[in-house]
């Protein structure tokens, strides 16, 4: 009798075509020497570290600079090429209107004040204006960071159930950014307005929403969420806004990384 | 079907929508947003394969890193009717033999045996009341795969880990059959020479 050989055995293992299975149903040797390669296999594990769900925020941040000169739409935008004189030129003629229109901040509000109330931030085109500036990316910053709350939470509901917390979040954050897309186009950041639009529109969304959500609205929502990879978006974003923010200027740097 | 934003399997399930397609040809367009997406929705599973492939998390997240930069590069390349997660899967495979390559070389040059790998001559004789068996089984195979040739090391951890099947690993490889079964067997038989002291330890 052919015993099978370890190649064989191993074939089989691995439940790939192999002769061995009918020999070994009448051999006790090559049965025998199947369970030790058996045991011996099923002891050699590996199981990768656990990424958590910014993994992929993560390695677009390391990777995006060293991509080829192929421009995001949006990403491109928050490093905008136009000359820091059409830059400032646009803030005074901006910022001139918006500040005749707006209501100026208060120099005597504690800076949380003027985080929290959108009509607090006002933008002009004066001496201070890149503190103007830090104000308004601070506030859409938090902004951003209350609207990924709510947005992860919808994502994460079990369904169906109550949204009613939820919804009077978004309600609020709605209510806060209009005044913070004009601000984000006051101070030449389209792609970050042009993000805050899509957030605000997914956040109507919820506010309109039948408190009692069903499964199939929450599934609406969570689809709409998925395909415009809002949270990535969103984290993004303020992945960058908190990485401007550490720079001694926010103006929007000419290459930035914040990771890798 | 879960809708989570950032779970992987598929590019379908982690994009969450029929429209895998469009996101793709955006990409393809030079899209740097449709991009993100894609590497949002791949990197964890990239990740896994890497490590499991590399065998640790510095050389798994360089492998990720560099698998995204060549995938953006040959986007142009990709044919529509393809699945991303096959086409991406390749490139990671490619990127971790590169990798494992510059390793082998680093320690011929530097006629380091076992670069970064634990010592296991130090610990033969293991004692049980110091080492459970599973820490040292972990220690050896670490070792003998260290010996790998990167193909086998690749051929080993495409069918033993991901349970792709021989004829698939040739195809990622590009090489016969055979020889992605070759691989797998020199693999093991090294790797059951690393172990085999364990099995007649009482």
């Amino acid at each position: 009798m052919t015993h099978c050989s370890d190649d064989e055995l191993l074939l089989e293992y691995y439940g790939e075509e192999s002769g061995s299975t009918t020999h070994r149903s009448v051999c006790a040797e090559c049965t025998a020497r199947y369970r030790a390669l058996k045991q011996m296999l099923d002891d050699v594990t590996l199981e990768p570290p656990e990424r958590d769900d910014r993994y992929g925020l993560e390695v677009w941040q390391a990777i995006r600079h060293r991509l080829p000169a192929r421009e995001s739409r949006w990403h491109a935008m928050l490093t905008p090429r136009w000359g820091l004189a059409a830059a400032a030129a646009l803030l005074l003629a901006v910022g001139f209107t918006a500040g005749r229109l707006w209501p100026r901040v208060d120099p005597t509000a504690p800076p949380s004040m003027a985080l929290s109330t959108p009509n607090a931030v006002a933008v002009s085109a004066t001496a201070d204006d890149e503190a103007r500036r830090r104000v308004v990316l601070l506030t859409i910053n938090d902004h951003f960071d209350r609207s990924d709350g709510v947005l992860a939470e919808v994502m994460n509901a079990g369904s169906p159930r109550d949204l009613s917390a939820e919804q009077q979040r978004a309600a609020d954050l709605v209510a806060a950014s209009r005044l913070y897309r004009r601000n984000a186009v006051v101070i030449n950041e389209p792609a970050m307005a042009a993000v805050l639009e899509e957030v605000e529109r997914v956040l109507l969304d919820i506010v309109h929403q039948p408190p009692q959500a069903t499964a199939a609205d929450l599934d609406a929502i969570r689809r709409r969420i998925d395909a415009a990879g809002l949270l990535f978006k969103v984290r993004v974003m303020t992945n960058e806004l908190q990485h401007r923010l550490e720079q001694p200027s926010s103006a929007p740097p000419t290459s930035t990384s914040t990771i890798g | 079907m879960a809708l989570t934003v950032f779970s992987p399997p598929s590019s379908k399930q982690a994009m969450g929508l029929g429209d895998v397609a469009a996101v793709l040809a955006k990409a393809s367009g030079g899209d740097g947003e449709a991009f993100a997406l894609l590497v949002n929705s791949h990197a964890r599973t990239a990740f896994r394969l890497a490590y499991r492939l590399t065998g640790n998390e510095r050389d798994a997240e360089d492998v990720v890193q560099e698998s995204f930069i060549r995938a953006y590069r040959q986007l142009s390349r990709f044919e529509a009717r393809s699945n991303f997660a096959t086409w991406l899967h390749r490139i990671v495979v490619n990127c971790a033999m590169d990798s494992l390559r510059g390793r082998q070389v680093r320690r011929e040059r530097l006629a380091d045996p076992v670069e970064d790998m634990p010592d296991v001559a130090a610990s033969d004789c293991p004692s049980p009341e110091r080492l459970a068996m599973s820490d040292e089984i972990r220690r050896r195979v670490d070792a003998s795969m260290a010996e790998l040739t990167p193909q086998e090391r690749v051929a080993f951890a495409l069918r033993h880990y991901e349970g792709r099947s021989i004829d698939e690993i040739g195809r990622t490889l590009g090489v016969q059959t055979s020889a992605a079964k070759h691989a797998v067997f020199r693999a093991v038989k090294k790797i059951r020479v690393a172990l085999e002291p364990l099995r007649s330890t009482p």
